[in-house]
């Protein structure tokens, strides 16, 4: 058993602390203000390959895996929990369901463009009535001649007003529905009939743009199936067991920094004529947001080894998500506590980082659909079938 | 026009805390960062062109540097390593830096930061110079070449000089006077794989012998500057504040 990470990801690391400590930490205040991603930011974030990080260099990627992957979001959400879901969505789900189960030729198409961060993707998958309920999706495909027409909507997109490529899941044969009968495919956002909504006004998260687009007979070519024709809900949930390793990963940068900034304070804040860290309660929290967050590290990392090593991962990608986004949320909720009124102003990153942190609970699959989806498994793993 | 860049790892900033009461640095973590300096002239020498080679004395810090170096855009990385150099200071530097431009076949250029972070000597790249009977501009903020004659922008207190040399020369590039561009994270993976990326030189492959790289400075301990007292802000009218100042003036 090794638990040391590899020299490469060792330097990796490094280098996206350097970058994130002089060109995301310095705009992510305003960026919260301004609800929406600087510019200049996602440009240098293109430059130097973020958004091509899991992927092969063969289409321009960096190359580092999944484990790089995690390693990334770790540092990017520890600092901006937005900059993180922008190359999440975009990454992890948006460009992850092409990589995965595209035609070569259509990877070679569009991948160069994705990696290089010159085409930002997204992941269509909710609807107005389909959340929870993927398989309920309604957005229908009908084929003519050598092109499908997309017809329907797609709800809560993570970088919908910014996305040029959307991977949407549609029903292409109603009669089998979402399972058997839903394709997914690649749109472009200057295909007529696309049309982005306005970014919606949202709790936290706000440099991350999300919004509601809709498809009014858009002509999509044949070539932009993405994998099987009616096997896209398979894809799509492929991607998304992937994509909650994802999120146990900014969980566990989120969750970081809370102990980090605690850690700092305590030293410095003095009450009753010494450091809070003399107190007790301060040292219980303290102490309970370290175990948490090691059990966190150590199920990241090794679920992302398992993906690495090509290795069943489904179960474990869910513990990420659920007991993840749970601890980020408990943890910054304890940091909160020990700043006392600082903690609670805007002036502080915590506020930003506690709004931040609750949707990790509800998005890619409520916990309560992770604590389903875990159940699942491990009844089956003692042959038990809980759904056919 | 080959460049041979000079760089140093130092402990990073947060890795360690300094104790004035026990007169002690506590070392956290091993944990190193190129000097930022250096990064400055390393981004210099390959915006001048040509290739450039990056080296360094020591073991693992030393490696990472020179691995960084070539991440962003060196072509080759030299770190030369030897028990007998575990306490080099500047004269066994200079000494081991005169043997690997030899090796090298020569350079046109050395490069090296301006300035040392943790130690604040900064005293190779004058004293290699005089040892090579190059020319040596310090504070360099801005560096072009015409021909075999360098431009250099050397910034004193209240101006800027230009300074003209002829290579080869040593420079040395003030901190902050240009924006290095970020290594792709691609080159930063693939360098650090890379079994083949740092050529390890020892003092034997220098011929180089233990006594020539005898140290000459010795360190026996540190002591620490006392704490500055806090200042005291006047408040009145400027009149006011001016006999204030007089009246603390006399006392001292």
């Amino acid at each position: 058993m090794d638990f040391t990470f590899s020299p490469e990801h060792t330097a990796l690391r490094r280098w996206l602390r350097d970058f994130v400590e002089a060109e995301i930490k310095p705009r992510s205040k305003q960026m919260d203000r301004d609800s929406a991603p600087d510019p200049e930011l996602l440009r240098l974030m293109g430059e130097v390959g973020l958004f091509g990080l899991p992927f092969s260099q063969k289409y321009g990627g960096m190359g580092a895996g999944e484990t790089g992957y995690s390693i990334m979001m770790e540092e990017i959400n520890g600092a901006d929990a937005s900059m993180g879901t922008v190359l999440g969505a975009h990454i992890g789900i948006g460009a992850m369901s092409l990589y995965l189960d595209g035609s070569p030729l259509l990877k070679e198409k569009y991948l160069p463009d994705i990696c290089a961060g010159k085409k930002i993707a997204a992941f269509g998958l909710t609807e107005p009535g389909a959340g929870s309920d993927a398989a309920g999706i309604q957005l229908r495909a009908t084929l003519e001649g050598d092109s499908y027409f997309l017809d329907g909507q797609k709800m809560w997109i993570t970088n919908g007003p910014i996305a040029d490529l959307i991977m949407v899941l549609a029903v292409t044969n109603p009669a089998l529905g979402a399972r058997g009968g839903a394709t997914v495919f690649v749109v472009e956002k200057e295909m007529a009939g696309f049309k982005p909504g306005k970014p919606e006004k949202k709790m936290g998260l706000h440099a991350s743009p999300t919004a509601l687009l809709t498809f009014d007979e858009v002509r999509v070519p044949k070539e932009n199936v993405v994998g099987q024709l009616g096997l896209g809900f398979v894809t799509f949930m492929q991607t998304l067991d992937l994509g909650r390793i994802t999120i146990g990963a900014g969980s566990l940068g989120g969750a970081q920094a809370a102990l980090e900034a605690s850690l700092r304070w305590v030293k410095a804040r003095q009450q009753f004529g010494r450091a809070i860290a003399h107190n007790q309660s301060i040292q219980f929290m303290l102490a309970d947001m370290a175990c948490e967050i090691e059990a966190l590290r150590s199920l990241v990392y090794r679920t992302s080894w398992l993906v690495d090593n090509g290795q069943p991962f489904a179960k474990e990608a869910s513990m990420c998500k659920l007991f993840g986004s749970e601890v980020a949320s408990r943890c910054i909720d304890r940091a909160l506590q020990i700043h006392g009124a600082l903690g609670y102003s805007r002036d502080f990153p915590l506020e930003r980082g506690w709004r931040d942190s609750r949707i990790s609970e509800i998005f890619e699959g409520t916990n309560e659909i992770q604590r389903i989806v875990i159940a699942e498994q491990l009844l089956q793993e003692h042959g038990v079938r809980i759904r056919p | 026009m080959n460049s041979l860049v000079v760089l140093h790892p130092v402990r990073a900033p947060a890795s360690f805390t300094v104790n004035r009461k026990a007169q002690k640095i506590f070392i956290h973590r091993e944990e190193f960062i190129l000097n930022p300096s250096d990064k400055n002239a390393l981004a210099a020498a390959l915006r001048l062109g040509g290739p450039v080679t990056a080296i360094s004395v020591g073991d693992a810090p030393a490696d990472d540097v020179v691995r960084l170096a070539r991440a962003m855009g060196a072509a080759r990385a030299i770190r030369i390593s030897d028990s007998a150099l575990a306490h080099a200071d500047a004269s066994a530097h200079v000494a081991v830096l005169q043997r690997v431009i030899a090796h090298m076949g020569g350079a046109d250029l050395i490069m090296l930061g301006g300035d040392i972070l943790d130690s604040d000597l900064a005293q190779i790249g004058p004293r290699l110079a005089h040892a090579l009977d190059w020319p040596f501009i310090p504070g360099v903020h801005q560096l072009t070449l015409a021909g075999q004659t360098l431009n250099a922008i050397v910034a004193h207190h209240t101006h800027f000089h230009k300074v003209e040399a002829d290579v080869p020369a040593v420079i040395a590039i003030a901190r902050d006077s240009n924006q290095p561009r970020y290594a792709h994270g691609r080159e930063i993976l693939n360098t650090f794989k890379a079994k083949d990326a740092v050529e390890v030189l020892s003092l034997a492959d220098l011929h180089l012998t233990e006594a020539e790289v005898m140290p000459l400075v010795e360190v026996r301990g540190e002591s620490f500057p006392p704490e500055r007292e806090l200042g005291r802000m006047l408040d009145g009218s400027l009149d006011d504040a001016a006999h204030q100042i007089v009246e603390v003036i006399r006392k001292i």
